[in-house]
């Protein structure tokens, strides 16, 4: 495994490498209810994200050798995949 | 060796792994399964699979989702008990299909928790690196990320990737697939009846814009039973019966009397909403051929060597998720999707073809078939020729690059003038690069210099897209070389560049030959 160095090739934001994938698949026919449903969710995904924004401060500090910051992020990626899929099939 | 195989996608690309686990198998591994709970029964029957873990995202999330401050901490807790039972399995190798960002933090976090233990643990497919960037540690997924997942980066619909999907998860697992790799669950028993030939078709697909509507799919099955003389059988899942009993009714509106009553003599027999994805196998091995737009179904077909005809949109990519089974055929459409008729008569002369086979009759059919790809079997050779020269062209170019093919040459005047300009720039950009290296020269302006050169490159590329592969292969290599000191990162440029150099000049038909990376496909 490559350790941590000086410089990186790579933009400080990867961007996104496949479409995302939701548990959460709509129908293209929603009705009003399912239309609600998405929202709230939708909103909920967001507040949880902006959540786990707040903690970012704890990965500036400690970086990715820490296991906490690690674990942010994957759950960070998981609501953010949830996100996008979720904005998609809107 | 104990391997863990992630695959976070959807149900048909978790089948289009089963050639590579069993491949794996073959080679004496105990192989484990990470997948999303609500598509964990495309696991169902591959034997090669010892265990499968769930990664359930409705799990981990509710509680932070109920609650964002309160319910974070649990949420973590719930992620961190998944990541320590997998680590405690203590696997050798970890081979991550999915592409993903999520996917490659997982695999990151699995090799820190080796690595805490003294474990080294191997891995293939997207990682990370200690800082965090993206890693890309072999050759095959280097190549998705450069030339398949560029699409979902930029919401591009080319496909210029000609290799399936199967064949890139093996060459990622560095396995060689055999033919019998290809091979679905034990062969069961249903719990109703069949008729005895039948066509299957699947009536929808995870899009509708990737598959036919209820009324020309009702269309195209009444004409199969009028003309063809035989029965169809409807196959979907629970969400899907709404759009069998509307195409039930469209045959209905064209002339075919539907008998409610299920059974071998029905001539159209809906299943869908009524049967597990093992008997869908099942069924699937007993049809004469299926028919399909891009589903899961598909690549389940290929597993048992059911032949498929495909309709595939211009949404998806025939190459990557197409059929694999020998004689399977692909008719591909843009807007509107195929005439009915030509539906109708490519079933024909597929189910002629068997037909011919059995009696072994000497005449031939007068047909002659409008499928734009004849499939000649999951290890078919990889497809260099089709009535797309633009295509052609650009495939070429991509199979140089990775395959380490011959340079296709660039012919027509415009292609050789962009190549002459980027021939240039790339001549200031090494030049640049030297400076840097041998200290001479302010950084920072250097650095714009750079920074410029990378702009005009995409223009080039823009105006020119038949080069954008040397673009995305390029920008791929440099994200690939990762954190390291700035004197490396120089040296490691100037070797890329070196290879872009090679590349263009071999399309501009200069006498130097061109010494890529070479995928073992």
């Amino acid at each position: 495994m490559n350790h941590k160095m000086k410089y990186s090739s790579q933009p400080s934001i990867a961007a996104p490498l496949s479409a995302p994938i939701t548990d959460t698949q709509p129908s293209t026919r929603a009705n009003s209810t399912q239309v609600e449903d998405k929202r709230i969710l939708l909103i909920k995904l967001s507040d949880a994200a902006a959540r786990i924004r707040d903690e970012a401060e704890l990965i500036r500090r400690t970086g990715f050798t820490d296991r906490a910051s690690r674990l942010l992020r994957i759950l960070g990626e998981t609501v953010e995949e949830q996100r996008v899929a979720l904005g998609k099939n809107k | 060796m104990k391997i863990l195989v992630l695959q976070l996608a959807r149900l048909g690309d978790i089948f289009q792994t089963w050639p590579t686990l069993h491949a794996l198998e073959r080679q004496g591994a105990e192989i484990h399964v990470l997948v999303r709970p609500k598509f964990c029964a495309a696991t169902v029957g591959c034997s090669a699979i010892h265990r499968v873990h769930e990664f359930d995202t409705s799990a981990i999330l509710s509680t932070v989702l109920d609650d964002s401050r309160r319910g974070l901490s649990p949420s973590l807790e719930a992620l961190d008990s998944l990541l320590h039972r997998l680590d405690m399995e203590k696997y050798d190798r970890i081979i991550n299909l999915s592409f993903s960002p999520l996917s490659s933090w997982i695999t990151f976090e699995l090799e820190m928790r080796a690595f805490a233990r003294e474990m080294a643990i191997g891995t293939a497919g997207y990682t990370r690196h200690i800082d965090g960037t993206l890693a890309i540690p072999d050759d095959a997924s280097a190549y998705f990320f450069a030339q398949v997942g560029y699409r979902a980066q930029s919401g591009s619909t080319e496909s210029i990737n000609r290799l399936s999907l199967p064949r890139l998860f093996a060459t990622i697992a560095s396995v060689d697939p055999e033919a019998e790799d290809w091979r679905g669950p034990t062969r069961s028993r249903l719990p109703f009846d069949l008729p005895e030939k039948f066509v299957a078709v699947h009536v929808g697909a995870s899009d509708e814009n990737k598959t036919l509507d209820a009324d020309h799919w009702g269309e195209v099955a009444a004409r199969i039973v009028r003309r063809l003389e035989c029965p169809v059988v409807l196959l979907g899942s629970n969400a899907e019966i709404e759009k069998a009993e509307a195409i039930v009714a469209s045959v209905e509106r064209n002339g075919v009397v539907v008998s409610r009553a299920s059974g071998s003599h029905s001539r159209i027999l809906s299943l869908v909403g009524k049967t597990d994805l093992n008997e869908i196998f099942e069924v699937l091995h007993r049809s004469s051929l299926l028919v399909a737009g891009d589903s899961a179904l598909v690549q389940m077909a290929s597993l048992v060597g059911t032949r498929v005809l495909n309709l595939s949109s211009r949404h998806v990519s025939h190459w990557e998720t197409g059929p694999g089974s020998q004689g399977s055929r692909i008719i591909l459409y843009g807007g509107a999707a195929p005439a009915t008729e030509a539906i109708i008569c490519e079933i024909e002369n597929m189910m002629f073809e068997t037909a011919q086979k059995e009696s072994d009759r000497s005449s031939l059919s007068a047909y002659i078939s409008i499928a734009d790809r004849k499939v000649a079997g999951p290890l078919e050779p990889i497809v260099e020729n089709t009535s797309d020269g633009y295509a052609d062209f650009t495939w070429k170019l991509i199979s140089a690059i990775y395959l380490g093919t011959e340079v296709p040459v660039a012919t027509d005047d415009r292609l050789q003038e962009i190549l002459k300009q980027w021939c240039e720039v790339q001549s200031i950009e090494n030049h640049q690069l030297h400076s840097l290296k041998m200290k001479n020269g302010n950084e920072a302006q250097i650095g714009s210099i750079l920074e410029r050169i990378d702009q005009v490159t995409g223009l080039l590329v823009e105006a020119e897209p038949r080069l954008g592969p040397i673009e995305r292969w390029l920008s791929t290599e440099r994200i690939r070389l990762g954190p390291q000191s700035y004197d490396n990162l120089i040296d490691n440029f100037l070797v890329l560049n070196e290879r872009l150099e090679s590349i263009l000049l071999s399309l501009c038909q200069v006498e130097e030959r061109h010494d890529g990376h070479q995928l073992d496909i």
